[in-house]
């Protein structure tokens, strides 16, 4: 790939990359949200048409390439968001559009026996005739990899593919790419999580704010030099320090069941951050639902400074003192097609209201306060929150969830799809946060972040707690351990 | 910041295009009839489409809230046939037949949103079923009849002037449509439909209740769509269980056309008015220019499908 | 809690429905008769079954109806479960006859006679028809009796008319075309202007006339073949900010109206309303004998195969209204009056 720009009314999304790819290889492809990964990759896919620039392509040059080009050459993409067929079967899902078989009308067993083939290479027993619907996500990767087995694929672009699968599904993913490259298949890896790529990649290429940084052999650096490629400076200290927290307990949920949880208690100490670690299906959302009151629970109690609450809904929890930053940011934190303001005050508007009429000057100064608060950058409060980068989108739905004036934060996954430039104003808030009083219970699939963070850890096994452990105690191990419910 | 501002030309242009296409309507009209902008005809077209704004403003509400409502037009049925019978079989005094009839229909509407959230289903669904039996409703109560023969004071509502020249039913929707504009533009509880209709998940999580909210969407409908009964049956002098059925596509048009959203969340009230109007300047304008029914409804595919291109100009865009 | 509520609703309302259908189930010495209808909506058509019903409940048959909701599908539907159940005859009347040939055969094969109403299908053994052209020019006559009476010193084809038409239907078409003929049947009048409608209920009969009063309001005499646009216009008259309070010179004629058109005809002699007209297929009275009349007849043979009966004419207006109210049948003015 050649001097590929591609720009957008005012915006160079792409602005001269140059990257080449070898046979054989993996090649992981890195930059903050906004860099130009995806534009990059869609270039190649032909999703998009390049401004100007060339591909070279087993050395035959294009200006540019349709989608269908682009998978006759050979060129398949594993997007992030999976595109499937979701109520047909496995088998059907990978021959789709396939002209190979021999006569108009399918046959079935004889397909499902070529995919039960097609998966195996994979040492995959995903059954053929099982519907996609059904399947978990890493599956279904493997679905779409198979699917660009079977179509003699040269080029595997993976988008972001372990960001929604379990530790051990990832560690089969690794067995799969590498199996991939024994194929001589080239992969393109995109991943926002820098330490796997060590684990799998030959090389890796840098892009920032569209430009093309660099092309560096994995081996000749480090996370940090990484890092330092991305967001063009030093990043000093990625965990802030915090005060430690007080002794005394504000939340204390004792033998608390309900929602696929089971028997769990813990203490929540004022000014705390508390992390909870688990993988994914552990229940640790679950459990902050039950404590919202966006879930029913079943048995136990809950006791806010001392006095027992049973919230039926998020608006008693809210009542309650208790705030919640959901894991989704998109569909559950924000209204996304909401301006800024709008955004903030929904949680607590009644108290913005004057005989039931908004006051618009109380909202916006609200709004103001929070922007200065939270540092959200924008050039205004009425812009739309889709408008926003993800870190500040962030700091929206952390604005309005204080609006409603809490005592305990859930932050659920607060950094999730935030750049790391970005991750570190998050965790500077949630310090000052804990600084002023709150208290903070964290729910994270980063290891690091949890450990960073965390001035206590729960660990969760399917729906049990499994450990508790304190900061001296802390290690990656000891808590891969608990939540794989080895111990 | 270039594009910014072409976004935000975008977005004006959008926000406009209503209102042109009514302006451009208007100068075609009058330039073809010269009748067109006499005061009576202009009268013509406000009282002949007080209802169809009302219901209009009803179906934004439901639609803001997340849902749709299929069933409006029997809706007004049931109530139209209701206050008739009462006035003119039973003899019931106006002032409560007319209250009876729109409590009936916030009854219906509220039906409505209770099983919807009961049954967990679409609201176009259930719409569809409670639709069937509002139908059946309305031929009970009918007795497949038309009443007619209607006290005076009745008719005065739909079809009487103040001062011997302003329609009193423009008024009411006037009113109305001021009431509707203030409620769901500047109140807290305004604010809450949006959110609901918007992301209900959001709006759970943020602790709205969701569910009341969108019942209480469907109550509210069910008033204005009682009122617009009313109205009509007092505009027409009789009613059957035909009255005002259909009218519910008219009001999803006039919404859709003026950029309120399917999936919920997104709506203005001035600009779902507007497109109710172009809609009804279309009708009369094409009756005045003597356009037969056949061409009448190429036309008017044609500026649907031209309104949907300026109000969708912006998304396109992109 | 709520849900188990639902279902035993439901459930309660579906054993219902069973129980009258068992019900309504003819029993085995009795001849019986079902009637296929074209749908159910509105004054004529139930009315219309429902007196049927009790007129071959009189003469001892079992009779039932079903709902054509206006769809030919439906009506198949109906058709061949009538056939199942052993009718002795099914009357029709088809929304779409082209689409019923296969049907009504069968029927006739499995020994059933079939009747065909209104809507000619290509085999039956009895066939009753209006006609619609007759009907359409039965109503011009009678508005042309009324124009040449009331203007009698007017110059010749000088009084204005406009046709109210409904033309989304083939019987709106041929109905409309036959109206605008109303200058070969009146000497004073003059045709003036056709307004073609969408719908044809009353409002849109009202908006329409609202409209037209913009552009054309010396019109005196108002045609339509529609019984909800001839009220719409009327409506538009007696209403409370209508610019006309003498109604003496305006006349409103329609076809097939409900008895509250008969009411407001009745209004009209005193000078209280325009509407001053309408044709009938026959009321439902009428046309309910005539149906139960060729019901017997085919069974018991004394109508041949294959006969075509036409449909009487009823006209209601100043001289026969109170009659027909009082009746729901005219018996003293007819066709021959006009010709």
């Amino acid at each position: 790939m050649k001097h590929i720009t591609k720009d957008y009314p005012g915006v160079k999304a792409l602005d001269d990359v140059s990257i080449s790819f070898e046979k054989g290889e993996v090649h992981a492809l890195v930059g903050e949200n906004g860099a130009g990964k995806s534009t990059f990759i869609k270039t190649i896919s032909g999703a998009i048409t390049p401004t100007s620039g060339t591909i070279t392509f087993e050395g035959k040059e294009y200006s540019s390439l349709t989608p269908h080009e682009a998978i006759e050459l050979g060129i398949a993409v594993v997007y992030q968001e999976l595109i499937q067929f979701e109520a047909m079967s496995v088998a059907d899902n990978i021959f789709m559009g396939i002209d190979s078989e021999s006569s108009m009308v399918i046959n079935k067993a004889e397909r499902n026996a070529k995919a039960r083939e097609v998966l195996a290479q994979f040492d995959s027993d995903i059954d053929p005739a099982a519907l996609v619907r059904d399947l978990s996500i890493a599956n279904r990767q493997i679905i779409e990899l198979a699917k660009a087995m079977v179509r003699n694929a040269k080029v595997v672009i993976m988008d972001e593919p372990t960001a929604a699968i379990t530790v051990q599904e990832q560690k089969r993913l690794y067995e799969v790419v590498r199996n991939l490259k024994a194929k001589e298949v080239t992969v393109i890896y995109i991943s926002h999580r820098l330490e796997e790529l060590f684990e799998i990649c030959d090389r890796v290429s840098v892009l920032r704010d569209g430009q093309y940084i660099t092309t560096v052999d994995i081996h000749d650096t480090d996370r940090q030099g990484l890092i330092r490629y991305m967001v063009g400076r030093e990043l000093t200290s990625t965990y802030p320090e915090k005060k430690p927290a007080g002794t005394e307990v504000v939340l204390e949920a004792e033998h608390l069941s309900g929602n696929g949880v089971e028997d769990i208690s813990f203490k929540l100490h004022k000014g705390e951050i508390l992390g909870f670690a688990g993988l994914v299906g552990a229940g640790r959302t679950e459990l902050m639902h039950l404590l919202y009151g966006a879930a029913k629970k079943t048995s136990g109690t809950v006791k806010i400074n001392g006095r027992e609450v049973a919230p039926r809904n998020p608006g008693e929890g809210m009542k309650a003192g208790i705030g919640l930053i959901p894991e989704d940011r998109k569909f559950q934190g924000c209204f996304i097609d909401k301006p800024i303001f709008w955004n903030i005050s929904i949680s607590n508007i009644m108290e913005l209201c004057r005989s039931g009429v908004i006051d618009r000057k109380a909202e916006m100064k609200q709004a103001q306060d929070y922007r200065e608060k939270l540092r959200i950058k924008t050039p205004d409060l009425v812009q739309k929150a889709s408008g926003l980068s993800g870190g500040n989108q962030q700091k929206v739905v952390i604005a309005k969830s204080l609006a409603a004036l809490p005592d305990i934060l859930i932050f659920d996954e607060p950094t999730r799809g935030i750049d790391i430039g970005a991750r570190h104003e998050i965790y500077l808030l949630m310090n000052e946060l804990a600084e002023q009083g709150k208290s903070i219970l964290m729910v994270s699939s980063d290891m690091e972040e949890l450990l960073g963070m965390s001035e206590r850890l729960i660990v969760l096994h399917e729906g049990h707690k499994t450990g508790e452990l304190e900061r001296p105690e802390f290690s990656q191990e000891k808590v891969l351990t608990l939540a794989s419910g080895i111990a | 910041m270039d594009a910014k501002a072409k976004v935000k030309r975008g977005e004006l242009f959008s926000t406009l295009s209503m209102p042109v296409l009514l302006v451009i309507l208007i100068v075609f009209f009058s330039i073809m009839s010269p009748r067109f902008l006499s005061p009576l005809n202009l009268t013509n077209i406000l009282v002949q489409n007080v209802h169809v704004a009302i219901v209009a403003a009803a179906v934004m509400i439901i639609m803001i809230s997340g849902g749709c409502d299929l069933s409006i037009g029997y809706q007004m049925s049931v109530a139209a046939v209701l206050v008739t019978k009462m006035l003119s079989v039973y003899n019931v005094p106006v002032f409560i037949a007319v209250i009876a009839g729109i409590a009936l229909c916030s009854l219906l509407g509220t039906f409505n949103g209770i099983m919807a959230i009961k049954l967990k289903s679409n609201t176009m669904i259930v719409t569809l079923a409670t639709m069937s039996v509002f139908q059946g409703i309305s031929y009970l109560i009918s007795e497949s009849k038309t009443y007619h023969n209607l006290p005076n004071s009745f008719m005065y509502i739909g079809q009487g002037r103040i001062g011997g020249w302003l329609p009193i039913n423009v008024v009411i929707m006037v009113v109305l449509i001021l009431i509707v504009g203030f409620v769901m533009g500047c109140t807290g509880i305004g604010r809450k439909v949006y959110a609901a209709g918007d992301s209900p998940e959001a709006a759970r999580l943020a602790g709205l209740p969701v569910a009341k909210i969108k019942v209480l969407s469907f109550t509210c409908a069910g008033i204005l769509v009682g009122i617009a009964a009313v109205l009509l049956a007092s505009r027409s002098g009789s009613a059957d269980s035909g009255t005002g059925v259909g009218i519910e596509f008219t009001g999803i048009t006039a919404c859709v056309l003026s950029g309120v959203a399917l999936k919920g969340g997104e709506g203005t009230l001035w600009k779902v008015i507007v497109a109710a109007f172009v809609l009804g300047v279309l009708s009369n304008g094409m009756q005045l220019i003597n356009l037969g029914t056949y061409p009448q409804y190429i036309a008017k595919g044609v500026i649907m499908l031209l309104s949907l291109y300026l109000t969708n100009r912006n998304a396109q865009g992109m | 809690m709520m849900k188990r509520t639902v279902a035993m609703l439901i459930a309660a309302g579906m054993t219902a429905t069973a129980l009258f259908g068992t019900t309504a189930a003819y029993a085995e010495e009795k001849k019986s008769v079902g009637f296929v209808t074209f749908g159910l909506g509105g004054d004529f058509f139930q009315n219309l079954a429902d007196t049927f019903v009790e007129k071959m409940n009189e003469e001892g048959w079992d009779a039932q109806y079903a709902d054509g909701e206006f769809n030919p599908t439906t009506q198949i539907e109906a058709m061949e479960n009538y056939v199942a159940m052993g009718m002795d005859e099914i009357v029709l009347w088809s929304v779409a006859p082209e689409a019923m040939d296969t049907v009504v055969a069968d029927a006739r094969k499995a020994g059933v006679k079939v009747i065909a109403f209104v809507a000619p299908t290509s085999e039956y053994d009895t066939l009753m028809v209006a006609d619609n052209a007759e009907l359409a020019d039965s109503c011009a006559k009678l508005a042309a009796k009324w124009i040449d009476e009331t203007f009698a010193d007017a110059e010749d084809h000088s009084v204005p008319v406009a046709v109210f038409s409904c033309r989304t239907a083939e019987t709106g078409v041929i109905q409309a075309d036959e109206l605008l003929k109303i200058e070969e049947f009146s000497d004073k009048a003059k045709f003036e202007i056709e307004v073609e409608c969408p719908d044809e209920d009353l409002n849109t009969g009202l908006s329409k006339m609202e409209n037209l009063y913009i552009t054309n309001p010396d019109i005196k005499v108002f045609l339509s073949a529609h019984n909800g646009l001839g009220l719409g216009i009327n409506s538009y008259f007696t209403g409370i900010s209508s610019p006309v309070k003498d109604y003496s010179d305006l006349g409103i004629f329609t076809i097939n109206g409900d008895i509250a058109a008969a009411e407001i005809i009745k209004k009209s002699v005193d000078g209280e309303a325009p509407l001053r007209g309408m044709v009938l297929t026959g009321s439902v009275d009428e046309t309910a004998n005539e149906l139960r009349d060729a019901i017997i007849g085919t069974q018991d043979g004394t109508i041949e195969e294959g006969t075509v009966i036409n449909a009487k004419t009823t006209f209601v207006f100043a001289d026969t209204v109170d009659e027909y109210l009082e009746t729901g049948a005219v018996t003293t003015v007819t066709d021959a009056d006009f010709e």
